[in-house]
């Protein structure tokens, strides 16, 4: 902020019988010659108008580089207004309620961050994105939450990792999984897809380390068996003429696509 | 938040092809909503649990055994469900598709076993015949009858090996999985 001549100067206006305590950094000029100062106001406790950085005086320009408004008090919370007069208009620059212990601080880049009692900034949220923001995938100003980024079209709905017996080591969004034979296994999601239009991604686990089309392992989608909240997987051996189904080490899966 | 392996209860599905489903029934898990019968744990962790009640169960296989494929094509259909100890389930999966549950337990069909012995058998000649093959065209190649006459002999006795290897004397599956024929290696 910046204060020119003899009338202008920042005032602060409270409403309380709190503790407010001011604390101001400033640069002034005099026909080139920059100087440096502070100007620390003794405790506000009652509901009054004190001035906290004074005119910097006739044919003087004063740079307010930093202000800090601390609400000292234990327990009382009181309403800060941050005036800026050039002696005849008188303009609200900040205006908030400080609850005990909380602080606002107006820096050189011209922002005023607001503090909680621990001296951690509260951050300043947008509109918390609803489930058709999150599946358009395209706000710039919507908040993104725990509780509905799954609904975002790159979110993996559901993911597991099971061993061969059909028992589950890790998942999510999984109900159950059943081993319906050799190289057979079916999934059942918790909270469906919206339809059976949706991708799978999956990898199985080769049975050991020894290069042989007896060895290698090939995961599939069985045949017609994707539905909005189930699935069907099996696995092959790599032997060229056969194709034999065969049980992995590991079944490895994730979808994606949209919830209903 | 650690990821867990989630509770699971072993429930056997008999289908009406016969065939026996082991199902890993989800009792304690996270998702964005709360399955059939569930309830969250705590609010904001998205844990739920379950208990494994004839309710949650039958809805759950009734949700994974669906009556036809997406081309309206029957699928099998579980006749009957059983809560079981993980450690009844056999683990030796060598005869897995013919793996049977009863009120008795678990058991092998060994009809179905037996089957699935030939089967393997025949998967199992697949590489030494195409070796046999090689040499009989090298064999003939070259006109040493003697040589194609020795291979073919050979590739006759591959061929005959489920016939020949007398698996119907089999009366347990131990028996039937001791019959393996010595020029092929097991699975």
């Amino acid at each position: 902020m910046f204060l020119d001549g003899a009338n202008d100067l920042i005032t602060v206006i409270t409403d309380a019988t709190a503790d407010i305590e001011c604390q101001a950094s400033w640069a002034d000029n005099n026909a080139g010659t920059i100087t440096v100062g502070r100007t620390n106001t003794a405790s506000i406790v009652t509901a009054t108008t004190v001035t906290i950085v004074a005119a910097p005086g006739a044919s003087k320009q004063r740079s307010v580089r930093h202000l800090n408004i601390r609400n000292h008090h234990a327990s009382t919370a009181c309403t800060v207004t941050v005036n800026h007069t050039d002696g005849t208009n008188v303009e609200a620059v900040f205006k908030t309620v400080l609850a005990a212990g909380e602080m606002i601080v107006y820096g050189e880049n011209g922002i005023w961050v607001y503090y909680d009692p621990n001296g951690k900034p509260y951050m300043g949220l947008g509109p918390i994105a609803t489930q058709a923001e999150m599946e358009a995938g395209t706000s710039l100003t919507a908040v993104v939450v725990a509780g509905r980024q799954h609904f975002h079209p790159s979110a993996a709905k559901w993911w597991l990792k099971a061993g061969v017996t059909a028992n589950i080591n890790a998942s999510y969004n999984i109900t159950s999984l059943t081993d319906t034979g050799t190289g057979d296994v079916a999934i059942t999601i918790a909270t469906d897809f919206s339809g059976a239009d949706w991708a799978l991604v999956m990898g199985v686990q080769r049975i050991n380390s020894t290069a042989a089309e007896a060895n290698s392992r090939i995961g599939t989608i069985k045949t017609a068996s994707m539905a909005a909240g189930t699935v069907s997987l099996d696995c092959w051996d790599g032997t060229a003429t056969t194709n034999v189904i065969k049980d992995p080490t590991s079944w490895n899966a994730a979808g994606f696509g949209d919830h209903a | 938040m650690k990821q867990i392996t989630p509770p699971q209860t072993k429930i056997a599905v008999t289908l009406d092809n016969g065939a026996t489903a082991i199902m890993s029934f989800v009792t304690s898990s996270r998702s964005p909503t709360l399955p059939q019968g569930a309830r969250w744990v705590e609010e904001n962790t998205g844990l739920w649990e379950r208990p494994a009640t004839d309710a949650n169960i039958f809805a759950e296989i009734t949700k994974t055994f669906r009556a036809t494929d997406n081309h309206g094509l029957p699928l099998p259909q579980p006749v009957r469900y059983k809560v079981v100890d993980e450690a009844e389930i056999p683990t030796d999966r060598t005869y897995r598709n013919a793996l049977r549950h009863s009120e008795t337990g678990f058991a092998f069909d060994l009809d179905v076993a037996k089957t699935l012995h030939v089967t393997m058998i025949r998967e199992a000649r697949v590489d030494r015949l195409n070796v046999l093959d090689k040499e009989w065209m090298k064999a003939t190649g070259q006109k040493d009858q003697v040589a194609v006459d020795a291979v073919e002999a050979q590739r006759q006795v591959l061929r005959d090996l489920p016939t020949t290897m007398g698996l119907e004397k089999a009366t347990t599956i131990d028996e039937l999985k001791a019959l393996w024929p010595m020029e092929l290696a097991r699975p």
